[in-house]
């Protein structure tokens, strides 16, 4: 199919643990066990699971962060392993990341001004530093910051706020991709509406596509068109969002919502 | 015996160039009750419990017109023996369970030392206590926990650890800040409901901070909700969550993305941030973001302070 900008085929991560003793044979962890993805211009998958279960492995592993032990990761059709160096350059700027904890993603000796300008400088063949400086001016205020905070560090700046500029600095350089890792869990409930939402109104104004993954049922839920759901580095269900949510075939996908909302049956008619 | 575990009136905390971080709190924990407050970060959840725990840093100011923990008047002591009732009467849960553990002493090291400090009785004696108590928190070989660094534990374990150290000394309140904040929504719901359980089994009260407004409501006797450092409802958790009337209250129910929301309709947002100055004043705090604000909002409000589902507004 055309519209499909970013496909996994059989991806499998292991990874080597520690042995105890030098004689022992070597244990193997699987991360990630075979998983087929296939991610359209605009769409939002969502990948839910407890932690261990190889999520933001997956994410990385589509993100180029990590190389996958077996399997194939293809960018608009090109193999991420055969890339030559100028679509490699294109693949990193068109995929971007926004991390669970802004503050540790930044460099806390850079001023807000060097985080946003840095990805620019490396990536974006438009460089200069007038460019830079009115992109940055115009990305600002959509994320919903003032524009005098690019000369504040990152750490006077709040979680949400530093979320905010993660934010901005992903989407400077218009990728096609944004990969969050859990982009929401650390915040205030408040915020989290706020940077959902802004999330949303981007997508429709760009056809950015999502790789979402958390833990939350109700952000997934908010935010996916297909949901994935991964036990110990397998897909064990998958579908539209809201069917999954509905009508979870797997026991397991039933537990993860009624724990997320504490009840046995569902919250939404009550709250 | 009185009914009341806690009882905590004109609660106001101020930093050394007199800004006040929480203003005139009061709140009251019966015997057995379970008791949840939330509010958005910077609200004063935890100042508060730390007002309470006596935890509070050195250049804050605390000023209470009564704080009275199971009987005994906490303002007429001296340090010293304030911090003997509260070693023995409240166990504490804190949200960074990394933190909270020494990351170089065994846990068999660290676990018994409050018990043994409010005298409750020798090392060893503590020890057998602590895998009794590590047992029933859900830990299937204490023995092998007892002998770990936190470091090799999972964040669920430590917090269990930290759970069966707060009830070292059978406390007649555990709060708990934020306990789940940092777990996964599976391990989330086996410590809340190991809370519960130890709850009912012991008759402990429980103070929960929390903005997780789902768990809150079901387990909570009663809700209060705090914004800037104020408390501008608090009620029983079914009147606070069924007929909610501060805004605050009624927003912070809407900006949760529910399973049955429609993804097309942008989630509701509180615009603005929390108010870090004045906070003291007696007009509305909530007012710059408030949805339905009046020119009345800007003048002093008058609060009927003892009603009985109480909320901080004039609507």
């Amino acid at each position: 199919m055309e519209d499909i900008i970013l496909e996994g085929k059989q991806i499998v991560k292991n990874f080597a643990l520690k042995k105890e003793v030098f004689w022992e044979k070597q244990k193997i962890l699987q991360a990630v066990g075979g998983i087929n993805i296939q991610l359209r211009r605009g769409q939002t998958i969502g990948i839910v699971g407890e932690s261990g279960s190889g999520k933001s492995t997956l994410g990385e592993i589509l993100g180029g962060l990590q190389r996958p032990t077996s399997g194939r990761v293809l960018y608009r059709g090109k193999d991420l392993a055969q890339m030559n160096r100028e679509e490699r350059r294109q693949y990193r700027r068109n995929i971007q990341f926004i991390f669970q904890n802004p503050k540790e993603s930044m460099n806390p000796y850079f001023t807000i001004e060097k985080i946003l300008t840095e990805p620019m400088k490396l990536l974006d063949e438009n460089y200069t530093p007038d460019y830079a400086r009115q992109k940055i001016a115009e990305i600002l205020p959509q994320v919903g910051m003032e524009p005098d905070c690019i000369r504040k560090y990152p750490s006077e700046l709040s979680g949400g706020q530093c979320q905010r500029i993660a934010i901005a600095r992903a989407l400077l350089l218009n990728p096609e991709i944004i990969v969050c890792d859990e982009c929401v869990s650390a915040l205030d409930v408040s915020v989290q509406a706020q940077i959902l939402n802004l999330l949303k109104s981007l997508q429709r104004r760009y056809g950015t596509s999502y790789l979402f993954i958390s833990h939350d049922m109700g952000v997934i839920h908010y935010m996916s068109d297909y949901v994935l759901v991964m036990v110990g580095g397998k897909i064990i269900e998958q579908g539209e969002g809201a069917a999954v949510m509905r009508h979870p075939a797997q026991a397991y996908t039933a537990q993860l919502i009624n724990s997320s909302l504490f009840r046995e049956d569902s919250i939404c008619a009550a709250l | 015996m009185s009914a009341v575990c806690l009882q905590l009136r004109g609660c106001t905390v101020e930093d050394a160039r007199k800004n006040v971080l929480i203003h005139n709190v009061s709140l009251e924990i019966g015997e057995n009750e379970c008791v949840g407050i939330i509010g958005e970060s910077g609200s004063g959840k935890t100042m508060t419990a730390r007002a309470i725990l006596g935890l509070l840093s050195q250049d804050l100011k605390l000023d209470a017109k009564e704080m009275v923990l199971d009987g005994e008047d906490l303002l007429a002591m001296n340090p010293r023996q304030k911090r003997d009732i509260i070693g023995g009467k409240i166990g504490f849960v804190p949200q960074n369970t990394v933190a909270y553990l020494h990351p170089l002493i065994r846990i068999r090291n660290q676990i018994a030392d409050g018990y043994q400090k409010a005298g409750r009785g020798t090392k060893k004696e503590g020890e057998a206590k602590a895998e009794k108590l590590l047992a029933q928190v859900g830990i299937h070989d204490p023995k092998r926990v007892m002998n770990s660094y936190p470091g090799q534990l999972s964040g669920g374990m430590r917090q269990r650890v930290n759970i069966a150290m707060a009830l070292m000394c059978d406390p007649r309140l555990i709060i708990a800040d934020e306990p789940t904040t940092a777990l996964d929504c599976i391990v989330q719901k086996q410590v809340t409901e190991l809370f519960f359980q130890l709850h009912k089994q012991y008759n402990t009260a429980i103070l929960m901070i929390s903005h997780n407004l789902t768990m809150l409501k079901k387990y909570c006797d009663r809700i209060i909700v705090m914004y800037a450092g104020q408390i501008v409802e608090a009620g029983t958790t079914q009147e606070v969550f069924e007929h909610p009337r501060h805004p605050y209250t009624k927003a912070l129910i809407e900006v949760i993305p529910r399973l049955d929301q429609d993804p097309n309709v942008p989630l509701l947002e509180i615009p603005g941030y929390v108010p870090e100055k004045d906070r003291g004043r007696s007009s509305c705090l909530f007012a710059d973001r408030c949805p339905n604000c009046r020119p009345q909002c800007r003048k002093p409000l008058q609060i009927n302070e003892a009603q009985a589902h109480f909320s901080r507004c004039v609507m």
